[in-house]
């Protein structure tokens, strides 16, 4: 049964729902929706805003363009940086008592052995790789197109944090064997997936395009197919993340194979929706807890 | 998110619509330029966000959404109708600077009206004396809530692109000229983007303050996604959706 606390590697959560990197700011706006007992009961984890080592500004505008059932942003990784962000932003959060889980991004693999050595020191326990981003001496080409580079980089930031370490994965390129490497390294669980790289034109006049990232109901089969495919080939738990909007596709995805469950575009329409998404679940789960066990088998 | 009842949703012009709603909970706690979230009551996920709205007006409890059709948020709001239930989520940003001088100009552009109705009716009535409105359209059916804006003791200047009511031409001209006569001291003005680039030129040019209402496609509205950026003169950006959408025309690029 699907219930709390949801365990992956040697840490157990409240509730398996956490929160997506990038989909609650900084957290500094997150009391305005949620009181601190309510993120306590339904929220597992807060994955932090993707961090780098040097701010970031991000990109210009325009960020963000609707599609039918789904949303192309391009925030750019804007960031204030990981110091920054554990001396303004992290005291607030940290007394929530919700585990926190950094995400961290970096333009070289230097720089994300570097974030997790401070984060190892400050005695931090969990850390999520976004591999999605370009590795910059390697031509700008993303981390996640190459499995060997994924190797090293998990391996790498595994010898200096000895917490909760997971990889998100970009849904494209080499997306299984990427999988295994990262497994290989040492690795603790997988986040499933990134968002889907897309392209929208806003207007003909001025010609305006976005290049960015998918995300919402529109990647959810997508997405859940790759749950399903890799739970058949990696042992370590999956954390799935794409489009999940109500508490049937979060146990479509625990049927499909995952373990936990990330909410990102649905904070975005509602800030109160993981509240929501838990008691769907929960009833769901009562209800379909005979199907549940013979799945995990 | 407040499930509310649709009081009216009235059409005014073809494209221009003025809903109004029941507000309760923390609607009750919105100010003048602060703007509310609608969601609709379905579950095709089509459009998937709820879309932004400034508060038109806000008397006994009605809550009013001046608005036009401009995408499918807008269009399918505009085929709801009375009785139909509507989540309102709000308020959200920042209102209008609390301290404003006056003589106070407010320059609006089309449906960028919409806010100085509510901002108009917090004001004492000596203030309300000390505003010109200039207020512009394409074409006079788009000239709307004409009634409503003129019980106020204000000083209302129109202009349509055709002529067809007021002052032929760009509201912007009208407002030049009475800039050149110093009849202002400030400016708060909210319309479409060109208007929005002269206002702020107009305000350089006279060395005189003005506050624009900016607008983005925005997804949270929260602060969460970082999404709905304007380029900030410091450097870096503004988030229209926190620390605006009313920022000083002087601090930002666009």
């Amino acid at each position: 049964m699907p219930e709390s606390p949801c365990v992956i590697g040697n840490y157990s959560f409240r509730t398996p729902f956490f929160l997506a990197s990038g989909t609650w700011g900084l957290g500094d706006t997150l009391l305005n929706y949620l009181t601190p007992e309510e993120i306590k009961a339904s929220i597992g984890a807060l994955i932090t805003k993707g961090l780098s080592l040097e701010p970031m500004p991000g990109n210009p505008p325009p960020r963000l363009f609707e599609t039918p059932c789904g949303l192309i942003n391009s925030i750019g990784l804007e960031n204030p940086g990981l110091k920054a962000f554990l001396e303004k932003y992290y005291p607030e959060l940290k007394v929530l008592e919700v585990p926190i889980i950094f995400n961290l991004h970096g333009k070289a693999l230097e720089e994300f052995y570097e974030m997790a050595e401070i984060l190892s020191e400050i005695g931090e326990e969990a850390i999520e790789l976004n591999i999605s981003c370009p590795n910059v001496k390697e031509g700008g080409i993303a981390f996640s197109q190459n499995p060997q580079v994924v190797f090293e980089l998990v391996k790498g930031v595994r010898a200096v944090f000895k917490g909760l370490l997971i990889v998100k994965l970009s849904p494209i390129g080499p997306v299984l064997e990427v999988a295994k490497k990262a497994e290989e390294a040492g690795a603790d669980a997988l986040t499933v997936a990134n968002t889907y790289p897309a392209l929208g034109v806003i207007s003909y006049e001025p010609l305006q395009i976005i290049r960015g990232g998918l995300s919402g109901p529109a990647i959810k089969p997508l997405t859940l197919r790759l749950v399903f495919e890799l739970s058949q080939r990696v042992k370590i738990p999956l954390i799935a993340s794409g489009g999940i909007m109500s508490g049937k596709d979060a146990l479509d995805y625990l049927i499909c194979g995952a373990k936990a469950f990330q909410i990102g575009t649905a904070n975005l329409i509602d800030p109160r929706a993981p509240i929501k998404i838990k008691q769907e679940f929960e009833e769901l789960s009562q209800k379909y807890g005979r199907l549940l066990d013979k799945s995990s088998s | 998110m407040e499930k509310v009842k649709i009081l009216k949703n009235q059409r005014l012009s073809e494209r221009i619509y003025l809903l109004e709603i029941a507000a309760k909970g923390r609607l009750l706690e919105v100010n003048p330029g602060q703007f509310v979230k609608i969601k609709f009551p379905d579950f095709r996920y089509d459009p998937l966000f709820p879309r932004p709205f400034t508060v038109h007006s806000f008397q006994n409890q009605v809550l009013k959404i001046l608005y036009q059709v401009v995408g499918k948020g807008t269009l399918a709001l505009s085929k709801l109708s009375e009785g139909e239930e509507i989540f309102v989520f709000g308020p959200l940003g920042k209102p209008y600077p609390e301290k404003i001088d006056f003589p106070l100009g407010l320059c609006a552009g089309g449906v960028g009206i919409a806010g100085f109705g509510f901002f108009l009716e917090r004001l004492p009535e000596n203030l309300q004396k000390r505003i010109f409105l200039y207020y512009g359209a394409r074409t006079s059916s788009e000239l709307v809530r004409l009634d409503y804006f003129s019980k106020f003791p204000i000083e209302l200047k129109l202009a349509t692109e055709d002529g067809s009511a007021g002052k032929k031409g760009y509201i912007t001209e009208l407002l030049e000229e009475d800039l050149k006569e110093e009849k202002i001291k400030i400016l708060l003005a909210c319309g479409p983007m060109p208007m929005l680039k002269v206002v702020k030129e107009l305000s350089e040019k006279y060395g005189i303050k003005a506050y624009l209402s900016l607008e983005t496609f925005m997804a949270c509205g929260t602060g969460f996604c970082k999404g709905c950026v304007i380029k900030a003169r410091k450097g870096g950006y503004f988030h229209l959706c926190e620390e605006g959408p009313t920022l000083l025309a002087s601090e930002v690029i666009f």
